[in-house]
């Protein structure tokens, strides 16, 4: 019957007989394009939808060849396909392909052609069919290319039924778990999940089926050796046209290095914990050592000043017994050597004492109170023989502002200065000393000046250290000790000493200590 | 003036029980003077025990004069013990040590020493000591008749 439709078009447009109408009305409102050309090609006739998908006016279409408006890379494809029709090996092809429409844009068809022939079965021209199918191969192309993006992503991505059948597996997988496509699909989704955890995955399943939300969380899988793998597991619903929950797509991603740097760090923290635990106990231990130690110190000292005087008091008191019972007896050398072993001794008390002042100075109690400078220098000149002589002027030069200090201490410092003023004096020269304060801020500045004899720049630092004497016992007597414990005392107060002279030109005294704010 | 109150030195170094004799002596003291050498001695006198049961002999002392630093027993455990007698309740105790640390002078005083006093390391202030506790304690201090 196509064989003849030619010629019945023909006779059809001169004399319309019903079935012809009948055909020419499908023609024209076909939701297909149609088109019927000679066996050169050339177009005849088409229908308005042809023309709307090609893109032209029927009237421009007329006259052209199908190779007018054929995408230039599916010309060869499609003349090969009309030689076979011409050939007689088909008798009709249908081949998708593109026409460039009028307005130069590509559209994807499939076109279907069949050859017409006349009564006597000669080939004399070709009906076409052609529909618009550029939406389908838009979406096959969008599948395509969502399918590379799945096969190239280096995570698993696995889609399964609800069965737990696995149903799609890509390289990703096939990488993380060692199952080819072919080995893995088909099987179920547990022979990933390690048996020591359980039966999880029908949980999962469970839980979206009731339409819990589930966006990742972390787990172990297991790969085709055996080795467990961490993975971050992202699991979504499928859902067939109807809106139907089919199965589940999940996406794992390899996180065992991360894990290992977790772990790595956590260990590293465990073990600095450790560290500065044991560390804390060893500053505990060490503390306590120190504190036996200091114990034993104070029990050594007071056995010191009470053992190690007694026999000096012993030598001091039958030396004086012996001047004063028996001196008449004894000629002038006999008496001077008495008197230099009092003397000796008398010494290594006072040394005895100074090491003890200092020791007490340096462990003892440092609570501060608010102390009244001038009521201890006024004390301290009160109570210290060397400081009342007649020929020693002393100017205490107020108003002192009250420091914070602990009032031994102070006094302690205010006695071994004003003593070492009077003492390290030229020979005949009358001792001036001038006491004054000045605030500094949050601390008082006392200022202790004599007329001395002074102290070289470079010795400035030694006299505060023990036994850091300048000069020799025999030019002025003393322990080597005073400035050490005025130095300790004032630091233990929270503050300073410091000195300020030049050889010859007296000197300047300077501590600072804390003001008190009451 | 109370010449008649004995006077206890509880001291265990012979030297300085011979100074203080000495500068007791120099000072003009005529008060009997007995000695005991350490603490738990002291304790036995003062309670009355064995060889110090004769109270003639050996009385309750108007002062006692105590060391700090005993053998057997503490002086600052003589001294809490003393002060846990009602009998000794009006005896006036003098520390007499070489110790001036802090702890043991706020010790005393806490326990009830009337008197604390470090040992003068001269012949000579040892003397000055003795006239001015024979001034002060012997000239001036009144005592409870039945100690004294």
């Amino acid at each position: 019957m196509v064989g003849n439709l030619k010629d019945n078009w023909r006779e059809e447009k001169n004399r319309p007989s019903g079935a012809d109408r009948r055909f020419r009305a499908v023609f024209n409102q076909a939701s297909v394009g149609m088109a019927i050309a000679g066996l050169d090609g050339r177009i005849e006739e088409v229908n308005e939808k042809f023309a709307d998908v090609i893109g032209f006016t029927p009237e421009e279409l007329v006259g052209k060849t199908f190779a007018d408006f054929t995408h230039p890379e599916d010309i060869d494809r499609t003349e090969k396909m009309v030689r076979e029709l011409l050939e007689g090996r088909l008798n009709d092809y249908s081949l998708e392909k593109r026409y460039l429409q009028k307005n130069g844009e590509t559209i994807w068809s499939l076109t279907s052609v069949t050859l017409l022939k006349d009564s006597t079965g000669r080939p004399e021209g070709f009906f076409a069919v052609v529909e618009d199918i550029s939406e389908r191969k838009k979406g096959e192309q969008n599948r395509l290319h969502l399918a590379a993006v799945v096969e190239s992503s280096d995570d698993a991505i696995i889609s399964m039924g609800l069965n737990t059948i696995i149903k799609s597996w890509n390289r990703g997988a096939q990488r993380m778990f060692g199952y080819s496509e072919e080995e893995a699909v088909g099987r179920s989704i547990q022979m990933l999940i390690p048996p020591e955890s359980g039966d999880e995955e029908p949980i999962i399943l469970a839980r979206l089926l009731a339409g819990e939300r589930i966006d990742h969380y972390e787990t172990i899988r297991v790969a085709k050796n055996g080795r467990r793998i961490n993975v971050s597991l992202t699991i979504s619903t499928v859902r067939d046209l109807t809106g139907r929950i089919v199965g589940a797509s999940k996406i794992l991603r390899d996180i065992t290095d991360k894990k290992r740097a977790e772990e790595a760090l956590r260990h590293a923290q465990d073990e600095l914990r450790q560290h500065a635990e044991k560390l804390e106990e060893q500053v505990a231990e060490r503390t306590l050592r120190l504190r036996e130690t200091i114990q034993e110190l104070e029990a050594f000292s007071y056995s010191v000043s009470h053992d190690m005087r007694s026999p000096l008091r012993a030598m001091q008191g039958y030396s004086d017994a012996l001047i004063e019972e028996y001196g008449t007896k004894l000629d002038e050398t006999g008496q001077e050597y008495l008197k230099r072993i009092r003397r000796s001794a008398a010494r290594m008390d006072l040394l005895i004492q100074d090491v003890l002042a200092y020791s007490r100075v340096a462990k003892g109690d440092t609570e501060l109170t608010p102390v009244d400078v001038e009521n201890v220098i006024r004390d301290v000149i009160q109570n210290y023989p060397g400081l009342q002589r007649e020929n020693v002027t002393i100017k205490v030069a107020g108003p002192f502002p009250k420091v914070l200090a602990h009032e031994a201490y102070l006094t302690q410092i205010v006695s071994n200065l004003l003593s070492n003023a009077v003492k390290f004096v030229e020979p005949g020269k009358k001792p001036e000393l001038e006491i004054r304060a000045e605030p500094e801020g949050e601390m008082v500045r006392l200022i202790f000046s004599d007329n001395g004899i002074g102290i070289a720049p470079e010795h400035h630092n030694q006299i505060f250290q023990i036994f850091g004497r300048v000069y020799s016992e025999k030019k002025f007597e003393g322990t080597g000790i005073g400035l050490a414990i005025v130095k300790k005392a004032a630091e233990r107060m929270g503050g300073t000493v410091a000195v300020e002279s030049q050889l010859g030109q007296g000197a300047k005294f300077h501590v600072l200590l804390r003001r008190a704010t009451r | 003036m109370t010449t008649s109150g004995a006077i206890l030195l509880v001291e265990d170094n012979e030297d300085d029980v011979f100074l203080m004799k000495r500068a007791l002596k120099n000072a003009g003291i005529v008060n009997r003077l007995l000695v005991t050498e350490d603490g738990q001695d002291a304790l036995d006198y003062l309670s009355g025990q064995g060889k110090y049961a004769n109270r003639d002999e050996f009385p309750i002392p108007a002062i006692v004069f105590l060391d700090l630093k005993l053998p057997l027993k503490r002086g600052l455990d003589v001294l809490a013990w003393i002060r846990g007698q009602s009998h000794l309740e009006s005896v006036v105790v003098v520390v007499l040590t070489s110790s001036n640390e802090p702890t043991d002078l706020k010790e005393a005083y806490r326990l009830g020493a009337n008197s604390y006093v470090v040992k003068p390391p001269t012949a000579q202030q040892l003397l000055d000591m003795a006239k001015a506790f024979k001034w002060y304690w012997l000239e001036f201090n009144q005592f409870e008749p039945t100690a004294a």
